[in-house]
């Protein structure tokens, strides 16, 4: 049988151990674009609506954040982390709790920057409005968030979509431990390296299979969101 | 009925005095036309009204408070309709939610007034997908929701055909009835004739003349206002 006949009886097979890996990539990489979002939403709202002191600074830093290298990422966290680091004492490197925060450090400037990009126009077109209306400061982010929301939701698949499929830092601060922080992505690095195609191919259709899910996904909810936009 | 009181107003902006000098001390119970050329200063002068912005000098005050103040018992409606990225009905439950108006009673005042700006049929269509006219007729009926004392429409009827026109005219007498009272500001003289029973007059963003709309209509007093009602300004 070829390796790719293999690899798609492996996925169709429900092996324990691919499943343990694939749940695990989800849990972490969806726990990093919760723990992301709930940072970045607000504050990209914020920076779309109000302006304050070092506002251009912290947009020109975000922005830039957007191409952050995986590898440079994990190898700050890594130097927080180690037992030398500042916060070598909660002996959390080499868990998945690691690799959360490692991709939510990742995920946080896309959310940020795509947040703050959707914001922009909707504030623009309701700034009279909430004015007339007396909004106050925090109803006016809630309302911008709302109206933003299938942008919004598409930043957060898009954030998702780039920490599922990261392998720099999870491997330097997970340690790539078998079935303790053996997510896809760095299974699919050592398997290669080893020679076992098989499960290395069998990751890499699920990953594709998830990719092209996402993008799916992403292109319903903004044919979605076009229905409320005002064309005239 | 409402007290508006406008005292030594001024707006000036890079250099050019928007408007000058304007007093006005005005007991409203119908409709106010504000009328005047293109450039006259009428949406400055409505912005300044709702505290939307403030003035160089001066002092607007609505029932003696500050126009910053009170803006829940006025409504306001743009000459370009702001719509929220939600349907129909979602956007005329918006001022109630944000002015924290009781649930309670919420859904009837919403039905009251989708009827009113006959728009029942397209409650829960996205707004977007509204034409020109029935957007100005949903932002009227939003800004009529939380039953203020005053409304504040600035053109709205600009670029609209005769039926649409009509059919705001109507929700604006329907306000009217109800005790409430109109400022508009419009260059369609033919409207300001139908609608008003008071006229202000701006010119170059001086307040020319203020008077009852027929006394205006049959013998302006100014150089100005014969000039504009016959059309050469």
């Amino acid at each position: 049988m070829s390796i790719l006949g293999e690899a798609i009886d492996l996925v169709l097979s429900a092996d324990a151990e691919l499943g343990g890996i694939v749940g695990l990539s989800l849990r972490v990489s969806l726990t990093a674009t919760l723990i992301a979002s709930i940072l970045a939403i607000p504050l990209g709202a914020a920076l779309a609506v109000w302006n304050f002191r070092f506002r251009q600074v912290l947009i020109v830093i975000s922005t830039s954040l957007m191409a952050l290298p995986p590898v440079v990422v994990g190898l700050m966290i890594y130097l927080l982390l180690s037992r030398a680091g500042p916060l070598g004492s909660y002996g959390i490197l080499f868990t998945p709790m690691a690799m959360i925060i490692a991709q939510s450090v990742l995920i946080f400037p896309i959310v940020l920057a795509l947040t703050r990009e959707a914001i922009l126009p909707i504030n623009r077109d309701y700034k009279n409005l909430l004015d007339a209306l007396n909004v106050t400061p925090v109803q006016r982010l809630k309302t911008l968030i709302w109206d933003a929301r299938f942008a919004i939701v598409t930043a957060l698949l898009a954030g998702f979509g780039r920490a599922l499929a990261e392998v720099g830092a999870v491997i330097i601060v997970g340690g790539n431990i078998a079935g303790f922080t053996r997510v896809m992505t760095t299974t699919i690095a050592l398997e290669t390296s080893k020679g076992n195609l098989q499960l290395a191919l069998a990751l890499g259709i699920i990953l594709l299979s998830i990719a092209f899910a996402i993008n799916i996904l992403i292109h319903w909810i903004s044919s979605f969101g076009r229905k409320y936009q005002v064309t005239r | 009925m409402t007290q508006l009181t406008i005292e030594n107003l001024n707006y000036t902006s890079d250099d050019a005095r928007l408007l000058k000098d304007i007093n006005i001390s005005h007991k409203n119970n119908g409709i106010t036309a504000i009328i005047g050329a293109n450039g006259a200063g009428k949406s400055l002068l409505l912005s300044i009204l709702h505290g939307l912005i403030a003035p160089t000098s001066g002092r607007v005050a609505w029932d003696g408070a500050s126009a910053t103040k009170g803006k829940n018992t006025r409504g306001y409606v743009f000459q370009k309709p702001i719509i929220l990225r939600r349907s129909v009905r979602d956007n005329l439950a918006y001022p109630l939610k944000v002015q924290n108006h009781p649930k309670t009673g919420q859904a009837e005042a919403i039905d009251q007034m989708l009827e009113l700006s006959q728009l029942s049929h397209l409650a829960d269509q996205p707004a977007a997908s509204l034409s020109g006219g029935e957007a100005q007729r949903m932002t009227i009926a939003r800004a009529l929701i939380t039953q203020p004392k005053t409304l504040l429409l600035d053109e709205p009827c600009s670029n609209l055909d005769p039926a649409s026109t009509k059919l705001i005219e109507n929700m604006i007498h329907s306000f009217v009835a109800g005790d409430g009272s109109v400022y508009i500001s419009t260059h369609d003289m033919a409207q300001a004739k139908r609608l008003s029973n008071v006229v202000f007059f701006l010119e170059a963003g001086q307040l020319l003349e203020h008077k009852a709309a027929k006394d205006f209509f049959a013998a302006p007093t100014t150089r100005e206002g014969r000039a504009y009602l016959n059309g050469d300004l």
